[in-house]
């Protein structure tokens, strides 16, 4: 797993460096507005819901990446036909996609750790919550990819689903601002939930227990039906 | 795997897809291990569908398959072990080096990372790729990038090596180079399955092959047992198209080839159309059947490339 990382991951950013700004870019856009048009207090916000929307932005990737592999250079097909498992191999594939978020992830957790209070517990929190993002972020992308007939049918559906999981979700603010009545609506979003449990262990929003339990459970509930539906949809062997 | 056994045993293999597309159609056949194997067919015959099958991508929708003595269905881990696929226009990454792409697919593949670096360097030697060693494959020939695949799954020593179409898109010179390769690989004792619409190819390069069209099998055999499928010996083509062709019938079988007239006859009838046609001054040609002539006879004329 480690060598696909490093050939998918490592090398294309060893060769070509700037293709992770690519993913600093729209978070940094949006903390820039909220903290120029609401005030520091409310682009702390930003810091959080910028964790999200670059482990998002890095891992929906997957979804043309895989599909480029499988339809346009035609390297799954040598593994798939090769000793490789399909839990190895995608697994890989989207540990290698994380990595053009790292640069993104090293810098909003830097600013999360300088501009709010957070605990040894809450730092754990947070990583867990980084981990919930990666997981279900990546089994939807690869899910997408197998469907996909060519590339270019993904290249719309990536901005589409990072606009919807990162920007119209509550991961750039407090989930208190949609009004109760559809705030339901939220929770139909998988970064809703690692979102809700930043913001609660950066002291951002404070809630009981209870809230974060329920994030917790949701967020690992709706990652689990996403690994689920990938592993069941998936094209692998066809 | 005995050089005399079989490598690949298909039988009355099936493949509907979900468009309701029949691309195999009881299609049997038997590899025998040590050599190389052409599966001939136009553009949508089935061969992909196949070879895909044999590397353990597809399903059969019946039949069954064994590959090495494995079922490709019900044990194909351990197929996979033993074989190696170069798919049709697969490419290799770009912004990566040949090294980088055999050193990932042997790891890939289980071998440990010193092991790997080692057979991935004496593969490279092996198909003079050494001094493209750490040259990304952007800056490779098309030829060379079909290398780096074929170094890939060459490099995994696999007893059977998938060819879907290896040439396809190459030079002259670039399909030398793989037909080369091929006949390397072979020589070690394993065994090649490809498959390719060129018939000089499988002619140079196939201990046996089978033609497939539309999802059915043709012919099989070797090239010399295929080519006696035709009662004739020899080929004569004359270039003219305006010429009624009633005249050139008493001679053998007739058919328009491109801008000529060919001729599919025996010894004598090609000495006697031949003289014929000279004394009309026409252009002729005249030369002993080949696979294409075969193929022609079997599936009817090759699709333009």
């Amino acid at each position: 797993m480690l060598v696909l990382v490093w050939f998918d991951g490592l090398l294309p950013i060893r060769r070509s460096p700037l293709s992770m700004l690519n993913f600093i870019v729209s978070p940094l856009t949006i903390l820039f507005f909220i903290y120029v048009f609401a005030g520091p207090s409310r682009a702390v916000f930003a810091l959080g819901g910028g964790l999200v929307a670059v482990i998002v932005g890095s891992c929906i990737i997957l979804e043309t990446e895989a599909a480029f592999l499988r339809l346009v250079l035609k390297l799954q097909d040598m593994f798939v036909s090769s000793p490789l498992s399909a839990v190895t191999y995608v697994v890989g594939l989207s540990a290698a996609q994380l990595c053009n978020g790292i640069a993104g992830i090293v810098l909003f957790s830097a600013l999360l750790g300088l501009y709010t209070n957070i605990s040894a517990l809450g730092g754990l929190e947070i990583a867990l919550a980084a981990v919930i993002t990666w997981v279900s972020i990546s089994a939807l992308g690869f899910m997408i990819s197998t469907f996909a007939r060519d590339v270019r049918d993904l290249w719309v559906y990536s901005p589409l689903i990072n606009v919807a999981l990162s920007f119209v979700s509550p991961v750039f603010y407090p989930i208190s601002l949609i009004p109760a009545q559809v705030r339901f609506v939220a929770y139909l979003s998988p970064t809703t939930y690692p979102a809700q449990i930043i913001q609660q262990a950066t002291g951002l929003v404070s809630a009981s227990s209870t809230v974060l339990a329920f994030d917790f459970a949701g967020g690992i509930a709706y990652t689990l039906i996403l690994v689920l539906l990938a592993a069941k949809l998936s094209k692998w062997r066809q | 795997m005995d050089r005399g056994g079989f490598v690949i045993d298909a039988e009355d293999m099936q493949k509907t897809y979900q468009s309701s597309t029949r691309a195999l159609d009881g299609v049997s056949l038997k590899v025998r291990g040590g050599t190389v194997f052409a599966l001939l067919g136009p553009n949508g015959a089935g061969k992909t569908t196949f070879v895909r099958i044999i590397a353990t991508q597809l399903t059969p929708s019946g039949g069954s398959a064994k590959v090495l003595g494995h079922d490709v269905m019900k044990e194909a881990r351990i197929v996979r072990r033993r074989i190696a696929v170069v798919p049709q226009e697969g490419r290799p990454h770009l912004l990566q080096t040949p090294f980088e792409h055999i050193l990932t697919y042997l790891v890939c593949r289980g071998l440990d990372y010193g092991e790997a670096r080692k057979r991935a360097d004496a593969i490279l030697a092996s198909l003079n790729l050494t001094s493209y060693r750490n040259t990304i494959c952007a800056n490779l020939s098309g030829g060379l990038r079909q290398r780096v695949l074929i170094a890939m799954a060459m490099s995994s020593e696999a007893d059977l090596l998938v060819l879907d179409e290896p040439t396809i898109g190459l030079d002259p010179v670039a399909r030398l180079e793989v037909w080369n390769l091929v006949r390397k690989y072979v020589a070690t004792g394993k065994t090649i399955l490809l498959t390719t619409h060129y018939m000089d190819e499988a002619e140079q390069l196939a201990d046996s092959l089978a033609i497939i069209n539309k999802g059915k099998l043709v012919a099989t055999g070797t090239p010399s047992e295929i080519k006696k499928r035709l009662d004739f010996t020899h080929s004569v083509t004359v270039k003219t198209v305006d010429e009624d062709l009633s005249g050139f019938e008493p001679f053998g079988r007739v058919s328009r080839a491109g801008t000529g007239t060919r001729v599919l006859t025996s010894q004598q009838g090609a000495s006697d159309l031949a003289s014929l046609c000279l004394k009309r001054g026409l252009e002729v040609s005249v030369r002993q059947v080949t696979l294409e002539d075969v193929y022609i006879n079997e599936v009817g004329q090759p699709e333009p490339e």
